[in-house]
């Protein structure tokens, strides 16, 4: 691997350039059939053979090219498979006797034509029929024939059109194909006048095409319109909101004088003003304090009372009772109400607090607690019923699934007796009294 | 510091980017206003000063688009170059411009100590100079210095920033690091007032 190969091979040029490595490389312009200048040095084209001068000719580009840039990778010769490539090979070695031909044949425009109207196709019928040898005067003649007799019938029956135009195929086909050995042979241009119903004219066919697409234009025009009207909407939309705005900074400029912030004026009154505010201040402050010297005060003397003063001081002052509890419903939903914002902040400037909700009773029935689910059949009673893997389990002996015709399970006197002499059914445990001395202890 | 404009020397506050004192969204509204962008941007002390006696109003967000007022840019301007504590209390104590008093004392309840908050703002309590308020419609509502200030000092927040949060005037004269307030004649008035009424109470009582 050569060293340049992490670098790309633009800078490698330009790095080469600037030192002066590769001179300016100057393009000259192509003309298409002008014999190239050649650098010297360059293989000359030998105008020996008319064929073999195209392939010549890109070989010297070839060459050409290769003097101008030297090919980068040396491992392999590229030059040497410039000239091996099969391509270029076969293009010098192609032996087409009219190439002027073919070239003419490629350029020329492809494109609908009027091949022929229905007189010129009789006329030319006639002038064909006098040129022709006989092998081809007696096929025209038969086609003759069929046409007359398709001009016959046509009038007289219309359905027959598809087996007719069946048949012009065929004829159009073989008169194609007589029109281009005709071409061959005599090198006049002459096309055998065939009727094309209205159908299968290209020339209809291309007109159509043709407004068509004129319709195209003109719906691709009016759109346009369209979009055109929208935008200019918006953009008045937009500079109506532009306008608000610079009313309403107006408005604003206007305001600011109105608020008049002189101190000068009244200043009696604004003394007034601040004196009631500033009292009302050291009130509300005074009371904070007050409050909290309050309640250290109060917990600081309930530290500190014996047992019965604390009995009837709490009798006194009870703790505000629990909200009575009710009584849930059947299978009645539980609701947790939350942990935080339970309540209001002690702060003055306490931002959260309680909300009005809190303050409802969590332990009422909403929704589907309303309902009374009793009256349900069991299946029913389930939370959330129709869901899968649900199961309400209720308790043991709801749950037990023994079954009881067993003759071992079976509750009759054989079984009674046997209970009976199993341990622990007979009388009823005691419960332990608890002895003599234990009774003393506690005493003492 | 995470935002570019900050000056990397800057020292933080309460631990955090001292920009990130007023609300991310308000920071990005302040920086996008034409009045930032024409005037604020390479803003120094000294014209920062020049700056804030051009005020005429004062306020947070307003309009439907919530945009900043000036106040609000230059506000935020002063967290970013964080100017000294005496430069802010000379904003504080000058006797010219109400609005570059208020703007002082805005931004020292924001970046100063609680014992300096209250010692500062406490005199500003007596100030009751007429200021121009811009409501959140875009109206413009009268208020004064001391309202402003109270604002301050009791609520924790004010013009749409959130104030951080500073102990109680009574924790700290607890804690014997505040003195309690002076009397003002106000207070001495009071005070009177009050002791008239509670003899008078008494006296009905008995």
């Amino acid at each position: 691997m050569s060293v340049t190969a992490g670098v790309s091979d633009t800078a490698l040029a330009v790095r080469d350039k600037l030192r002066g490595k590769i001179g300016q490389t100057k393009v000259k312009r192509y003309w298409p059939g002008k014999a190239p200048d050649f650098p010297e040095g360059a293989v000359r084209p030998e105008r020996v053979d008319d064929s073999d001068e195209d392939g010549d000719i890109v070989m010297a580009r070839a060459d050409a090219l290769e003097k101008a840039f030297p090919s980068r990778d040396s491992y392999f010769d590229v030059g040497a498979a410039r000239k091996d490539d099969p391509r270029l090979r076969r293009l010098a070695e192609s032996r087409i006797d009219n190439r002027e031909e073919v070239r003419a044949d490629h350029r020329r425009i492809r494109q609908a034509e009027i091949v022929s109207t229905e007189e010129e196709e009789r006329e030319e019928h006639m002038e064909a029929e006098e040129e022709d040898e006989d092998a081809l005067e007696e096929r025209r003649r038969r086609i003759k024939e069929k046409l007359r007799q398709r001009e016959q019938e046509e009038v007289a029956l219309l359905p027959e059109e598809e087996e007719e135009e069946a048949e012009e195929e065929e004829e159009e086909e073989e008169s194609e194909y007589e029109t281009d050995s005709e071409e061959e042979m005599t090198g006049m241009a002459m096309v055998k006048p065939v009727y094309v119903p209205k159908g299968e004219r290209d020339t209809v066919a291309e007109r159509e095409r043709i407004e068509a697409e004129e319709r195209a234009i003109e719906e691709k025009a009016r759109k346009k319109l369209e979009e055109r009207k929208i935008e200019t909407k918006q953009i008045l939309v937009e500079k109506i909101q532009e306008e608000e705005m610079i009313q309403k900074n107006l408005e604003m400029e206007a305001n600011i004088a109105d608020v008049d912030t002189d101190d000068e004026v009244n200043e009696a009154e604004e003394y007034e003003a601040w004196k009631v505010r500033e009292i009302a201040r050291i009130k509300k402050d005074r009371e904070d304090r007050e409050a909290m010297v309050k309640a250290k005060e109060e917990i600081e003397k309930v530290r500190n009372m014996t047992e019965e003063e604390r009995r009837e001081w709490e009798r006194r002052n009870p703790k505000p009772a629990p909200p009575p509890k009710q009584k849930w419903r059947f299978m009645q939903k539980y609701y947790h109400k939350g942990a935080f914002f339970q309540d209001q902040g002690d702060d003055r400037s306490a931002t959260a607090g309680t909300d009005e909700i809190f303050k409802r009773d969590f332990s009422a029935p909403t929704g589907e607690d309303k309902m009374d689910k009793t009256i349900l059949p069991s299946v029913m009673q389930v939370k959330h019923f129709g869901r899968s893997g649900r199961t309400k389990w209720t308790h043991l002996v709801n749950e037990d699934t023994t079954d009881w015709n067993n003759p071992w399970t079976f509750n009759d006197s054989l079984r009674s007796k046997y209970n009976a002499k199993m341990a622990g059914m007979n009388a009823p445990i005691a419960k332990p009294k608890g002895s003599k001395k234990l009774k003393d202890w506690e005493r003492k | 510091m995470a935002n570019p404009i900050t000056d990397p020397s800057v020292k933080s506050i309460t631990g955090t980017n001292p920009e990130n004192l007023e609300e991310k969204i308000l920071l990005d509204k302040a920086m996008e206003t034409t009045y930032w962008k024409e005037q604020c941007f390479d803003l120094t002390t000294e014209t920062l000063v020049d700056k804030a006696m051009e005020l005429d109003h004062i306020g947070g967000a307003f309009g439907g688009n919530r945009e900043p007022t000036p106040f609000m840019c230059l506000l935020m301007k002063m967290l970013q170059i964080q100017p000294e504590e005496d430069i802010v209390v000379e904003f504080i104590k000058n006797e010219h411009y109400k609005y570059v008093t208020v703007l002082g004392a805005f931004y020292l309840r924001l970046t100063g100590t609680d014992v300096d908050v209250y010692r500062y703002l406490e005199p500003l309590c007596n100030d009751y100079r007429k200021l121009r308020l811009i409501a959140s419609d875009g109206s413009f509502v009268s208020t004064h210095v001391d309202e402003v200030v109270e604002e301050l000092l009791e609520s924790g927040y004010c013009c749409d920033v959130a104030l951080p949060r500073i102990e109680k005037r009574w924790t700290l004269e607890n804690l014997g690091l505040l003195e309690p307030r002076e009397k003002s004649s106000v207070l001495e008035g009071y005070e009177c007032k009050e002791e008239r009424k509670r003899k008078w109470s008494k006296m009905m009582d008995n």
